[in-house]
């Protein structure tokens, strides 16, 4: 910051800070140097994020929000639109990578203790961005106006009728009719277009909670706490190195290597077997017709799995709704539930890595329950399952408290995966 | 006389897919090619001349048919549209009524543009092959993969009928539907029999004279019916001429001689020729239903061979822009320990 910008750059400057905040969050924004793959997701969903934006727009500029329309509007883009059917299946594929992508990058905060003290508020807006997504998603997927758009919403707003006392006025307020109608398609587009742009705020302000507390990192440590001086500047961190240029061009790999695999799937494989664009959708809406098997998108189906696990009690669904909520909104409480010594996985003990293995395992199992019709074999399992998801939660305050820690290095590792796996816990190198 | 020559329709490829057990019938592979041009023509005209009675392709335009399947304007007219009221750029819709189709058929009738993705290719397939007499439906057929279904078996000219046949009976109902047996009368009328050898060995795409040769004696050996020296000789002096003959005054000079030589009767000759009859009947409605089934999965996403031939250059660039990308990062990171 010694230097002043002049010329055009400077008349900016003395207006708006530019060269500031370049610096702040980019040039002199020090990350840890020992990010690994699981880093790369943050910045992929920021990625898809734009691409859903972008190409949410310009279907907007042929789709046709009405009940009569809507189903027509969409094959023709996919036909007589130029590069229509390209749009669409971006747009398609990347709402499901953009969720394959904010669990991965949930994971990772889970695996590394990346929700925990100082981080807790942007844990906390993290997971109000994941609601947010899952709202935008599920009032999108009505736009197809398809059999499986018509009757998955028909579900999951029944699902408000379900709330004691109010709740049959509620879910027509929330359809605006009777029955998930025209009425209902245009609220949802309206909404759909809308909670996109309070993502984007809210991932700007995810991005300042980050940089105000700064980037975990595999190894748990608070590289602010470790030693300062760098190639770069004495009072920074010793372990960290500037964003830019040096994340910017490894996200630039990652970018690409993830584009490889989003392009496989969008050429080749857009339907992804009837899990990114289900059979059922290509059916025009009739709501005289009940499919024979009506599941939501893939990923909702781990909470639809814990919704239908809960059997209805006193003649009501209500409390398979609550449970259902509930297991979204415990991600609200784990900064507060983890009692460990340490924050990564990599110094917990046994315990704790038992635990998120079987939640791991727990969360894909009631996936693919959810997509499952239900069997009085499956329920079991579903409940079995949902069980063993509240307990990841509620005992973390015992085992994390019970388990046996390693002792923390004071200097971020560079191990690489290979003798990880080995077995070689021993840095190979620490870092000077 | 040895055994009879049905068994030699065991040679032959099945005419009737068996189920593997259980219940309802496994749907069997369409092994559609939308590369095939000329197999999506020929699937075109049958839905147009089938089809298009009562079903629509209503998100697809005649134009766009054309041009993807390699047809020009005046073909297009020609050949697809039939009314003067219709233009190429308009969508294929039929010309029936939605409420007389309901009345008719008690249902609605489904526009068939996306039947492909909401069923399967295979499934449309196995649905257009697994019509069977069933007295008890209006239309006197039913369906196995869509029981009960509301349409009658438009294709029967081609296919002739067939009934189901079931596992031996549990208790009172019968066993899971197994597959199909073609309905044949055990004598045909000459008339019939005209027709038969008609079908068999004139019409344009079915066999010259040769052919039908070498499958006759591949028959009879197989059967045990006579040894291949045996057939050799017998027929020797015709086959000089099989070139000079139609397959026609082929097969009646053939019948003759094998019936002379006292090798076979005149009947088991006949059934012979019907059992090879009803399998050509059953590849050449297996063709026109792949056909059928490979326009419709054209119809279901006119742009899937475009979008792959794209795809590859797609992830050509980027396996190339993944290397430099790479080597930048490796590059930029040299100084990080």
């Amino acid at each position: 910051m010694s230097t002043e910008s002049t010329g055009f750059l400077g008349w900016i400057d003395e207006r708006f800070p530019l060269t500031k905040v370049w610096k702040e969050h980019l040039s002199e924004y020090y990350a840890p140097k020992n990010f690994n793959f699981w880093y790369y997701m943050g910045s992929l969903a920021i990625l898809v994020l734009v691409l859903q934006i972008v190409t949410g727009l310009w279907l907007t500029m042929s789709y046709k929000p009405s009940a009569d329309d809507a189903f027509a509007s969409v094959a023709y883009i996919m036909r007589d639109v130029n590069w229509g059917w390209l749009l669409r299946y971006l747009h398609s594929t990347g709402a499901s990578a953009f969720f394959i992508l904010i669990y991965l990058h949930m994971f990772r905060a889970l695996l590394y203790g990346s929700y925990r003290k100082p981080r807790e508020l942007l844990w906390i807006i993290g997971v109000i961005l994941y609601l947010a997504m899952m709202a935008t998603a599920f009032f999108g997927y009505l736009l197809p106006w398809g059999q499986m758009s018509y009757w998955g919403a028909q579900v999951i707003v029944n699902l408000f009728a379900a709330v004691p006392g109010i709740g049959e006025d509620l879910s027509v307020w929330v359809r605006g009719d009777y029955v998930i109608s025209d009425a209902t398609l245009n609220r949802f587009f309206a909404f759909h277009f809308l909670v996109p742009f309070l993502i984007a705020g809210l991932v700007f302000i995810h991005i300042v909670a980050l940089h105000k507390v700064g980037s975990n990192n595999p190894d748990g440590i608070e590289i602010k706490k470790g030693p300062k001086g760098n190639r770069w500047d004495d009072k920074a961190p010793a372990d960290g190195i500037p964003f830019h240029p040096y994340y910017t061009v490894k996200d630039i790999v990652g970018v690409v290597g993830f584009l490889i695999l989003f392009s496989a799937v969008v050429f080749f494989w857009p339907d992804f077997g009837g899990l990114f664009l289900e059979p059922p959708n290509f059916q025009p809406a009739d709501p005289l017709k009940t499919p024979e098997h009506i599941a939501p998108v893939w990923y909702f189906t781990p909470y639809y799995a814990i919704l239908r696990a809960v059997p209805p009690m006193f003649g009501s669904q209500f409390p398979g709704v609550v449970v259902m909520f509930a297991a979204i909104l415990i991600l609200f409480f784990l900064p507060w539930l983890d009692r460990s010594e340490v924050k990564s996985i990599r110094y917990k003990g046994i315990l704790s890595k038992i635990a998120i293995g079987v939640f791991a395992v727990t969360f894909i199992v009631l996936a693919w329950l959810g997509l499952e019709a239900a069997t009085p074999a499956k329920t079991l399992l579903a409940q079995i399952f949902t069980v063993l998801y509240f307990l990841f939660f509620l005992l973390m305050p015992i085992y994390s408290k019970l388990d046996k820690t390693k002792p923390v290095p004071e200097r971020v590792t560079k191990i690489s995966w290979i003798s990880r796996i080995k077995g070689k816990l021993v840095p190979e190198k620490v870092t000077k | 006389m040895k055994r009879s020559i049905i068994t030699s329709v065991l040679l032959l490829a099945p005419v009737f897919a068996l189920a593997s057990g259980g219940g309802s019938l496994p749907l069997e592979e369409a092994d559609i090619d939308l590369a095939d041009k000329e197999s999506l023509q020929r699937g075109a005209e049958y839905f147009v001349d089938h089809c298009m009675g009562c079903h629509s392709l209503k998100y697809m335009r005649y134009n766009r048919m054309g041009e993807d399947l390699g047809l020009d304007e005046v073909q297009v007219r020609q050949n697809f549209i039939f009314d003067k009221e219709t233009k190429p750029g308009d969508p294929m819709v039929s010309t029936m009524r939605p409420e007389d189709g309901e009345k008719w058929f008690g249902t609605a009738i489904p526009d068939l543009t996306l039947v492909t993705r909401w069923r399967s290719p295979d499934w449309v397939f196995t649905y257009l092959k697994s019509f069977y007499v069933d007295e008890s439906r209006p239309y006197g057929v039913n369906n196995a993969v869509f029981p009960d279904v509301g349409m009658p078996h438009v294709l029967a000219n081609h296919q002739g009928l067939q009934k189901a046949v079931y596992a031996e009976a549990e208790g009172e109902h019968h066993g899971p539907l197994q597959g199909f047996e073609p309905i044949k009368s055990d004598s045909l009328s000459p008339e019939e029999y005209d027709r038969m050898v008609h079908d068999l060995l004139v019409q344009s795409d079915s066999l010259s004279a040769k052919e039908y040769d070498r499958i006759v004696r591949d028959l009879l050996v197989q059967s045990d019916s006579l040894s291949a020296e045996e057939y050799d000789r017998i027929v020797r002096d015709l086959s000089v001429q099989s070139d000079s003959l139609s397959a026609e005054e082929y097969h009646r000079m053939l019948r003759d001689l094998l019936v002379q030589s006292d090798s076979l009767s005149a009947e088991e000759y006949d059934r012979m020729l019907r059992d090879l009859w009803v399998h050509l009947l059953a590849k050449k409605y297996d063709r026109m239903v792949r056909d059928l089934t490979n326009f419709l999965t054209y119809a279901g996403e006119p742009v899937k061979l475009e979008r792959r031939q794209l795809g590859i250059y797609v992830l050509l660039f980027l396996g190339v822009l993944f290397v430099l990308a790479y080597l930048l990062k490796k590059e930029y990171w040299k100084d990080v320990h």
